[in-house]
């Protein structure tokens, strides 16, 4: 546990529920993330699955600030020394975004139809590290050839691109301040399979090359076996199982993750499906 | 079905073009208003005369007749008009103009005629089409101080449509400020603009109206009576434009691409100017183009009333409040072309309205698969 | 056409405009669906099987047009007949909808309408097609609730689809689309939008109701896992043509095109399929991996022996089919 750059603590997510009517007040709030806490070292990939509604979403935008945590800490290694994400105004926050940045799920709808690739990809740096328009083309440029695009796609809009493309074009944008830390939310999970082999590789080879340190959200568990070392188990808003992918997925010790591994469609049509039942492991049917 | 291979490379700008341009009517409707709105930009050459000039000759005239064939020297290429013979009907005492075929007047294109002040800048005669200093043209007829409604028609259309123009640009101002406010700020702001919204909104339009221009002080100079009933009829549509704008603002908030600039560090300001405005403004546009035409209606009935805009300013609303009875129907019909001129262009705005409504968003089912 | 065959598909072509031109969807497809079977139709975005199923019950609209190819349609015990030769407004289509034919969207929830009961749609789909008065719809629409897995379905009646999970309101799409016992399910990807756990129960339901109705189903997916866990035979399409077909055994376990294996090579978290190691140099097999540049796209299908087609030249299958 030498060099650990993320360490969370107890950490909850509240989102208010809000009365119809003339007069909005707080009635009741939804509990999104539970007294979470876990760790993340420098170089790792750490994988989050769960279902819709298990809280992976909220907690990873609650970490990146997205969205504000309700309670707890997220002990950050910056540049700067150790920073506690939770407590920081998003002012306070506007330095770090250099060092911790996101790739988001849909990649039609990250990326502002508006703006031509080159200024989407230099946005960071628009923001961050004021130089001349020359300076920032090449960097842009140097990115692009990075996630295997070409340099021509910086006067080109989104929409001249697929899916897929469109998704380097977004880890460009992430990438090119070289953060420390890169969440990815379900970045793969809109992809066709042939394509999201090719961001995964991508992904992969980034990381090996910049040093990178991976959360990875997603609801695929054969993305997550496959990408991560260690892999929490989300189920509504606590980790119910967390440890390196193999103990994981061949060893599940929580009878959710049984549930979740039997419901995984075996590419064998030999191998016939035979989910658990929610009743039998003692779950709540949904 | 996506076609991305077709798509590349072209720009959003001529996406949403090829779409407009299906809207036949649309367009149609785009190039009709540019047309108008030129030749009220450019009314001193276009039209005649001044438009208080008076022909002593012609009260209560009937549109002339444009006549390119001679009964004595046959077809010709240049028209021309006949002057007026006036009768008074003994039993009526009513004007009863008919074609004095021994006066005939050939129509000049480009030729000089009535001298004017172009934009008050410097002195010209040279108008579009005139005839010779010895007759007279008036193609839509006069009015009951021998006025030509035609080029009254096109000194009324310089100030209903710049009128409406002006009118939904401060509309624009107003509302995307405000509505953007609301949307961006939301909580206690938000609260009170929309209450207040809701408030003006629920007040009559047209008694509001009446009320606000009513009180405009009297002794203000025509200049200042316009862009009054600008701020007034402002004062009431930069409600509806709020609207859509705090909702468009609500919406995009949560968009990722705005998510994302947010994680990207990027300021308010940047974040307004950058991602959110450039994402509605077709839309802004589009709303603003059918908000025209509720302007200029607006000033027409204020005008019409007697409560807008008065003489000596001509708009298309004071030309109508001659049209206030109904012998005007059976008499002098002709006092009616400014309303035509409404109805047509309030027509047309609203069919490019349409038109661009529909182009506005170039990715609109371009995307699903 | 024999008796076996429940539909086939020959040469359809599907065409869409747009301001900059037309693009081809599909270019010319075939394929023959057996009688109580299920078919299902792989393919990524763009690749035509969606437009596909649209076809087969005329719903395609503009700016999409189908173009050439005729569908033959033969309902047991009733004679062949092309759906692509209906008139668009005849009784013989509204009966095919629905009655005949029964199709699964990938959304539950705009298949379904928020402002009437569960009960009243089902039962609607009922009442539709089959001359039955209301109380004995009600009946048979709730015991097709429990028939789907639904507990309490005579109180599950008067809910509204919002009181209803994602899952359970796909077993209630389910539900009205096996109401009136149609002759062929389409199912166009029904579990996309699932949980994976979901995605399971419903895989199992649609696979048992299809035994229990002796039914045939047309199942389009991306996913090959759920492929291999419903079909009985497997169309493979790739930018509206396609490239394999054959039985679930053959395509997923001997495939021959180099697309087809690309597809299972890209397939992460498979043990035995490629090694799984955490030395940072993990790759995924990717198309073009197994394709190289080649478009084998254009080929025309040839088949084989063993009744699999696939798309390729004779000098490429031998090979392929070399241990």
């Amino acid at each position: 546990m030498s060099d650990e750059l993320l360490r969370v603590n107890q950490l909850n997510v509240r989102f208010p529920v809000m009365s119809r009517g003339l007069l909005r007040r707080q009635t009741s709030d939804f509990h999104a993330v539970k007294d979470l806490s876990f760790h993340l070292n420098r170089g790792e990939t750490l994988g989050i699955v769960g279902e819709s509604g298990s809280g992976k979403t909220s907690l990873v935008r609650a970490l990146i600030r997205a969205i504000k945590p309700s309670s707890g800490s997220a002990v950050f290694n910056s540049s700067q020394g150790q920073v506690d994400l939770c407590q920081l105004s998003d002012k306070q926050l506007v330095p770090l975004r250099t060092q911790m940045q996101m790739i988001f799920q849909d990649p039609f709808a990250s990326l502002n139809p508006r703006m031509k690739v080159g200024e989407i990809i230099a946005e960071p740096l628009a923001i961050h590290a004021p130089a001349s328009r020359a300076e920032h083309r090449g960097r842009v440029i140097e990115m692009l050839g990075r996630v295997g695009l070409e340099a021509s796609a910086i006067q080109r809009f989104p929409h001249a691109f697929s899916g897929g493309q469109r998704q380097r074009i977004g880890i460009a944008r992430a990438l090119i301040m070289q953060p420390a830390l890169v969440v990815c939310d379900e970045a793969v999970s809109a992809l066709d399979v042939s394509v999201q082999a090719q961001v995964l590789n991508l992904l992969a080879d980034l990381q090996a090359e910049l040093g990178l340190t991976y959360i990875f959200v997603s609801h695929d568990l054969n993305v997550v076996r496959h990408f991560c070392e260690r892999a929490l188990v989300m189920y509504r808003g606590e980790v119910v199982e967390e440890g390196a992918v193999d103990d994981l997925f061949d060893r599940p010790q929580h009878n959710y993750t049984r549930l979740l591994l039997s419901a995984i469609p075996s590419i064998d049509p030999d191998v016939r499906l035979a989910p658990l039942s929610r009743a039998s492991l003692g779950l709540p049917i949904e | 079905m996506s076609s991305p291979q077709l798509l590349q490379d072209v720009s959003s700008a001529r996406l949403t073009w090829l779409r407009f341009k299906r809207h036949r009517l649309a367009l149609a409707s785009g190039i009709f208003l540019v047309v108008i709105y030129l030749t009220a930009g450019f009314c001193e050459f276009f039209a005649v005369y001044e438009p208080n000039s008076r022909n002593p000759r012609a009260i209560y005239a009937p549109p002339q007749q444009v006549h390119f064939i001679d009964p004595v020297e046959g077809f010709q290429l240049r028209p021309f008009v006949y002057g007026y013979h006036l009768t008074i009907n003994p039993d009526t005492w009513v004007r009863e103009y008919t074609e004095d075929h021994s006066q005939k007047f050939p129509l000049q294109f480009f030729a000089p005629g009535e001298a004017y002040q172009f934009w008050n800048l410097f002195g010209a005669s040279r108008h579009f089409v005139t005839v010779p200093d010895t007759g007279y043209l008036h193609l839509f007829g006069t009015d009951k101080l021998g006025r030509d409604i035609f080029s009254r028609v096109l000194y009324g259309a310089r100030i209903s449509l710049s009128l409406g123009l002006l009118g939904v640009a401060l509309t624009i101002v107003l509302g995307v400020l405000i509505g953007g406010l609301a949307g961006y700020l939301g909580g206690m702001v938000d609260n009170v603009i929309q209450r207040t919204i809701e408030v003006l909104q629920s007040i009559p339009t047209l008694p509001l109206w009446m009320a606000l221009s009513a009180a405009l002080p009297p002794h203000w100079s025509p200049l200042g009576v316009y862009f009054g009933i600008i701020v007034i009829l402002s004062f009431i549509q930069w409600t509806g434009l709020a609207r859509v704008v705090r909702g468009r603002f609500l919406a995009l908030r949560e968009e990722d691409f705005v998510v994302a600039a947010r994680l990207l560090g990027a300021g308010r300001l940047r974040i307004i100017f950058r991602h959110l405005l450039p994402s509605f403004m077709s839309h802004i546009i589009t709303t603003a183009t059918l908000a025209i035409p509720g302007m200029i209606l607006a000033e027409t009935a204020l005008s019409f009333l007697g409560v807008g805009l008065r003489a000596p300013i001509v708009s298309w609303g004071v030309l109508l409040q001659q049209a206030q009875n109904f012998q005007v129907i059976i008499l002098t019909p002709w006092l009616l072309i400014p309303g035509v001129f409404v109805v047509l262009v309030v027509i047309a705005f609203n069919l490019l309205g349409d038109g661009m409504r529909d182009a506005a968003d170039p990715y609109g089912g371009s995307n699903s698969a | 056409m024999s008796q076996e065959q429940i539909l086939s598909i020959n040469n359809l072509t599907v065409e869409f405009g747009s301001e900059l031109g037309t693009q081809t969807a599909l270019h010319g497809i075939s394929f023959v669906m057996q009688r109580g079977r299920t078919t299902a139709i792989v393919g990524e975005s763009g690749s035509g099987k969606s437009v596909t199923a649209y076809s087969t019950l005329r719903l395609i609209e503009a700016p999409g047009r189908i173009t050439a190819g005729e569908i033959l349609f033969r309902p047991t015990g009733l004679p062949v007949f092309d759906i692509l030769a209906l008139r668009p407004d005849s009784d013989a289509l509204y009966n095919l909808r629905g009655n005949q034919i029964a199709m699964i969207f990938q959304e539950p929830m705009t298949a379904l309408s928020p402002v009437h009961t569960i009960g009243n749609q089902v039962m609607e789909a009922i009442l539709t097609h089959r001359p039955v008065g209301k109380a004995e719809a009600f009946m048979q629409a709730t015991d097709m609730l429990r028939r789907v897995g639904i507990n309490n379905a005579a109180e599950r009646m008067h809910q509204y689809p919002f009181e209803f999970s994602g899952g359970m309101r796909q077993r209630v799409v389910i539900a009205m689309a096996l109401v009136c016992q149609p002759e062929l399910l389409i199912c166009d990807e029904p579990t996309t939008a699932l949980d994976v756990t979901i995605q399971a129960e419903i895989l199992a339901l649609i696979r048992d109701l299809k035994d229990e109705f002796n039914s045939s189903v047309l199942f389009i997916t991306h996913d090959l896992g759920v492929v291999a866990q419903i079909a009985d035979d497997v169309v493979v399409m790739h930018q509206g043509r396609i490239l394999e077909s054959g039985s679930v055994r053959q395509v997923l376990k001997s495939p021959l095109h180099p697309y087809t294996r690309g597809l299972l090579g890209a397939m992460p978290g498979l043990p035995g399929l490629q090694p799984r190691r955490h030395d940072k140099a993990r790759r995924l097999a990717t198309v073009n991996d197994s394709q190289g540049t080649t478009d084998f796209g254009q080929h025309p299908l040839i088949s084989l022996n063993d009744g699999r087609r696939v798309a390729l030249p004779q000098a490429k299958i031998d090979e392929a089919l070399k241990p």
